[in-house]
């Protein structure tokens, strides 16, 4: 953060990061490429899809799973947990290979698409919502349930006025943990994302690897500030300790 | 209300992990063509030479000291 507030030391010959910085400055700022936020673009669309559809998947899932009285359980919990065993970067190489398969194969070409990348990063989310939702769920007070069917209510209105309200923490929870695990990935999109969809902590690895450029380090800071005021906004909205108590363990 | 989410899981992890490992047997042609004769070349290139060796050890030697450094502080 430092850094990208340096104003540069000409007379050292030196341009940018200075520690501690000869003086202050936002020129870094100004300077941002477009490129940066395209893929900044990108990262916010891939993570909010990642994070919508792992919600979509994990949360049936978790309620099977916890509610469930199914033969081989001990399996499924370890099948819906395998993609957090899986070493990152063998699920991207894997995920190219079978999209090159696909295409090969099947004529279906989505390597290098935005649905290509997307579904790599579903897969390594979903598991932090089934175990945030599966953590909320496992201390749930059944009788509320029996409570409201007692008195008339069918299941969907049980599920949506009884079920769903006590649960929303570990959604939320779950969704965001799934966010944070989609955008700040670099393992799966650098074998998955193309020069079109290209993320930007993708961008950020390439800039540090061949051609330093100190407007990285002034949008890193935009988004370290964003997060924050996100996890604000969340805080005041419904509580972070609420969604901390929920767990989101995978 | 499990099924469709365990299929889609169950085809992501199996799916891709079979096309992976599958791939490990075969030569490779490069963008995901592998050639026709199954044999054990990649796993003896990569037992012998050096680099993936060296890369396998340090990988190894890392994970094992995060492992007691988390089980010292966790206490």
């Amino acid at each position: 953060m430092l850094a990208s507030l340096d104003g540069g030391d000409p007379v050292a010959g030196r341009a940018f990061l200075n520690f501690p910085p000869s003086s202050l400055s936002l020129q870094w700022y100004f300077a941002i490429q477009p490129r940066l936020f395209h893929a900044l673009w990108n990262s916010l669309l891939v993570a909010c899809f990642a994070a919508g559809a792992a919600t979509v998947i994990g949360v049936p899932a978790a309620l099977g799973l916890v509610r469930g009285n199914l033969p081989g359980k001990t399996l499924l919990v370890a099948l819906f947990r395998a993609p957090l065993q899986i070493p990152v970067i063998v699920v991207g190489v894997a995920f190219l290979q079978t999209y090159y398969l696909l295409g090969n194969a099947f004529g279906i070409r989505i390597a290098g698409s935005f649905v290509a990348l997307a579904v790599g990063h579903l897969f390594v989310a979903t598991p932090y919502v089934i175990g945030s939702v599966g953590s909320v769920l496992s201390r749930f007070d059944t009788s509320l349930e029996e409570a409201a069917l007692s008195l008339g209510a069918s299941r969907w209105r049980t599920f949506r006025r009884v079920t769903l309200p006590i649960i929303m923490p570990g959604i939320h929870a779950g969704a965001l943990f799934a966010f944070m695990v989609s955008f700040g990935d670099v393992p799966i999109s650098l074998f998955l994302a193309s020069p079109q969809y290209t993320t930007l902590p993708l961008e950020i690895f390439h800039s540090m690897e061949f051609d330093f450029d100190a407007a990285v380090l002034a949008i890193s800071t935009l988004i370290v500030f964003a997060f924050l005021v996100i996890l604000w906004l969340i805080q005041k909205s419904v509580g972070l300790d609420a969604l901390l108590r929920s767990g989101g363990s995978g | 209300m499990l099924l469709p989410s365990a299929a889609v899981t169950l085809v992501l992890l199996f799916g891709t992990q079979f096309v992976f490992l599958r791939a490990g047997f075969y030569e490779d042609l490069g963008l995901g063509l592998i050639g026709d004769t199954l044999r054990i070349d990649n796993y003896v290139a990569a037992f012998r030479d050096s680099f993936y060796l060296g890369a396998l050890w340090l990988t190894i030697y890392l994970s094992a000291i995060v492992v007691a450094c988390s089980h010292r502080w966790s206490w």
